[in-house]
């Protein structure tokens, strides 16, 4: 028994081990590559994504992007609404007052003079969103980011960033009240205000570059390693 | 996010004044080369308002103006080199000839062709953060893009004190290195096809 364990973890250990490529020095590794130990299996996610997002979402985002900016707007700020609850809790986790506070303040005063969130009269007023889901918590207490890894629809990610929209999902308060296909309509709509709001860079990356896969991996651990 | 067209066009301004008049000292020491990058940086913030404010120009004749300045002020042929790694060395002059005007055709159609008006988004401010040297006539220039309502775009660039010149030599959004991302992609396509594949995928994106 002892034997099939430690064989099970020697497999385990060498799928996330970083890949070698013979006959070549450090300088010929692509360095994202490291941080890419199960990149079949995130390539076969990313062209099921990108399938996804030409058939179907982009052609919706599009579509979004034609209606009237207060709609757009309105939508977006309730959206982000709705997020503040997890920031006031992550602040809280963080043991960081500014955030948690800051985020209290902008979910009061967006949900009332803010008109239920739909407009963001805290941003206006020169009170900004910090936003901090829990993979930042988890990042403050020293979490590493972990390897890359490609969610289906979501996108790029990490197993930190997984494991903090895990969390933030279940913290989110619209979540406590909404039947399922409710919750389910609140995660399209967040996806699709995301995916019109982020058009330029995925556009970019998905279609503009010349392998998209490495483009898009490339990008968003650089821009997560200098948010951190 | 229009950050990053937002900060593509930063770029381009920014690299305006790459085009003035530079010393033609044969040795810069560090002060003078300081000076001379640090007049690069000084110098854009105006032109870069008034090119975008600017009514009175299409947004052809602005796209045509940005790539003009972008493609004297960024080092597009150090960087096209740079990004092709190892695959360069095993390259011939002639392919390496048609990569570089393919890259540098690519690179600036990257960064201009998405300019547009329309986009509705605005450059209020451009603030220089700061200006400091990296190694010998080399210089790193941050600056943050202020937008109204929008969060601030994080933008520095690597500069690099020629004789005649400075040049821009890479461009990092947000953390995200225009040169790394770049390796990153043509390695990826040059491991499977060879630099004719690097060069055939420039093409087919440059006629979409």
């Amino acid at each position: 028994m002892k034997k099939l364990f430690s064989a099970a973890l020697l497999v385990l250990l060498a799928a996330c081990a970083s890949p070698q490529v013979r006959g070549m020095d450090s300088a010929d590794i692509d360095p994202f590559d490291l941080q890419d130990p199960v990149k079949p299996v995130n390539k076969a996610v990313f062209r099921f994504n990108l399938g996804a997002d030409k058939h179907v979402v982009k052609p919706v985002a599009d579509t979004w992007r034609r209606t009237p900016y207060w709609m757009r707007s309105g939508t977006s700020n309730f959206l982000s609404n709705l997020g503040e609850p997890a920031n006031v809790i992550n602040g809280a986790l963080q043991l960081n007052p500014d955030i948690a506070f800051t985020s209290l303040g902008r979910l009061m005063l967006n949900s009332t003079l803010g008109i239920a969130g739909l407009r963001d009269f805290a941003g206006d007023n020169g009170i900004k969103s910090k936003g901090a889901g829990f993979a930042n918590t988890l990042g403050h207490y020293g979490v590493r980011q972990g390897a890359y890894v490609v969610l289906p629809l979501a996108g790029p990610s990490t197993v930190r960033d997984t494991a903090g929209l895990v969390v933030d999902w279940f913290l989110d308060p619209a979540g406590w009240f909404l039947t399922t296909p409710l919750s389910i309509a609140q995660s399209t709509a967040d996806a699709i205000v995301a995916r019109e709001e982020n058009s330029e860079i995925i556009e970019q990356l998905y279609y503009k570059s010349l392998e998209p896969y490495t483009a898009s991996r490339a990008a968003y651990l650089q821009n997560q390693a200098f948010s951190w | 996010m229009k950050i990053y067209l937002t900060a593509a066009v930063a770029v381009t301004l920014t690299a305006a004044s790459l085009s003035a008049p530079a010393k033609e000292d044969a040795t810069p020491d560090e002060s003078k080369s300081s000076q001379s990058c640090d007049a690069f940086a000084e110098n854009t913030i105006g032109r870069m308002v008034d090119i975008f404010h600017n009514k009175q120009k299409t947004e052809d004749q602005k796209r045509q103006m940005l790539s003009d300045i972008f493609q004297k002020a960024v080092d597009t042929d150090w960087i096209g080199q740079f990004v092709l790694g190892r695959f360069w060395k095993n390259t011939s002059a002639e392919e390496q000839a048609e990569y570089l005007k393919n890259y540098r055709a690519y690179l600036t159609s990257v960064y201009i062709s998405k300019f547009n008006d329309e986009a509705g988004f605005s450059v209020d401010a451009i603030k220089i953060a700061g200006l400091k040297p990296t190694q010998q006539n080399q210089y790193e220039a941050s600056t943050l893009i202020l937008r109204k309502g929008e969060p601030e775009v994080h933008v520095s660039y690597a500069l690099e004190q020629f004789p005649a010149k400075c040049q821009v030599h890479d461009i990092r959004i947000e953390g995200v290195s225009l040169l790394a991302n770049h390796r990153s992609e043509f390695s990826a396509v040059a491991g499977n096809a060879g630099v004719k594949g690097v060069i055939d995928a420039m093409k087919k994106q440059l006629s979409n």
